[in-house]
């Protein structure tokens, strides 16, 4: 896939080893700090963006995840994290995620924790406004 | 690693403290713990998560399994945990109103306050 990346943005692409979800989550949360994320909403972006990397990486065809993290659109003052990978057409997963059951729960998690999730049949993107 | 379990018997209870995060790459080693202690003759668990740092959806499928497990054995299994980060993961899903969340170990056992 094509990745369209600014200045200031961060791309990351991992392989589809579950070991990968937390370095993930790790860059997710250094670049939220950056952007001015309280650190609660650090924490929450951490859950968040650990979640559509699980999902994306049990549904991509070679396994391999793209972020692309950094600020929205200029004078919004959001954080955006965009999460490729393969999602199914409906863009839910069809099948077992890892752990049955557990679908349900990271969907509730990413509404609950993201300030804005839309999930087409390319991505996840997960946004958050970064005034607390 | 990025997980540490203990487990160990406190009179009828069996506590398996998880240290660490909990998330898809080390949630099946506390899916084992959990399973070998069940298989060792536990019914009554409490997993004491007071040195848990991250917890996802994979583990609380793990824990939401366990619970099931264990209940098809008149058994139960409780959580102990007090760190708002985590609390609020089960808050989100609906979870706090199927665990009984303690917030101390000695709460969870019943040795809070004097000596019985």
């Amino acid at each position: 896939m094509s990745t369209t990346a600014g200045a200031h943005d961060v791309v990351l692409r991992v392989g589809g080893s579950p070991e990968n979800v937390r370095t993930a989550r790790l860059v997710a949360a250094a670049v939220a700090r950056r952007e001015g994320l309280p650190e609660d909403r650090v924490d929450e972006v951490r859950i968040a963006v650990g979640e559509a990397v699980t999902w994306a990486m049990h549904t991509a065809a070679d396994h391999v995840v793209e972020l692309v993290l950094g600020p929205g659109e200029a004078g919004t003052g959001t954080f955006v994290v965009r999460v490729a990978g393969g999602l199914s057409p409906t863009g839910v997963p069809d099948g077992d995620t890892i752990g049955s059951g557990s679908d349900g729960l990271a969907l509730a998690l990413l509404r609950g924790l993201a300030d804005r999730v839309v999930i087409t049949g390319q991505a996840t993107v997960l946004t958050w406004s970064a005034a607390s | 690693m990025d997980l540490s379990l203990a487990t160990r018997p406190e009179g009828d209870r069996t506590v398996v403290e998880v240290g660490g995060e909990i998330d898809v790459y080390t949630a099946p080693q506390l899916r084992s713990a959990l399973n070998d202690a069940v298989a060792d003759g536990a019914r009554h668990l409490v997993v004491d998560m007071t040195g848990t740092e991250f917890l996802d959806s994979t583990g609380l499928g793990v824990l939401v399994g366990g619970l099931k497990r264990v209940r098809t054995m008149d058994g139960d299994l409780e959580l102990v945990c007090s760190s708002e980060k985590i609390l609020k993961v089960f808050r989100i899903t609906g979870l706090t109103k199927v665990f009984t969340i303690h917030p101390t170990i000695d709460e969870a056992l019943g040795t809070a306050g004097t000596t019985p």
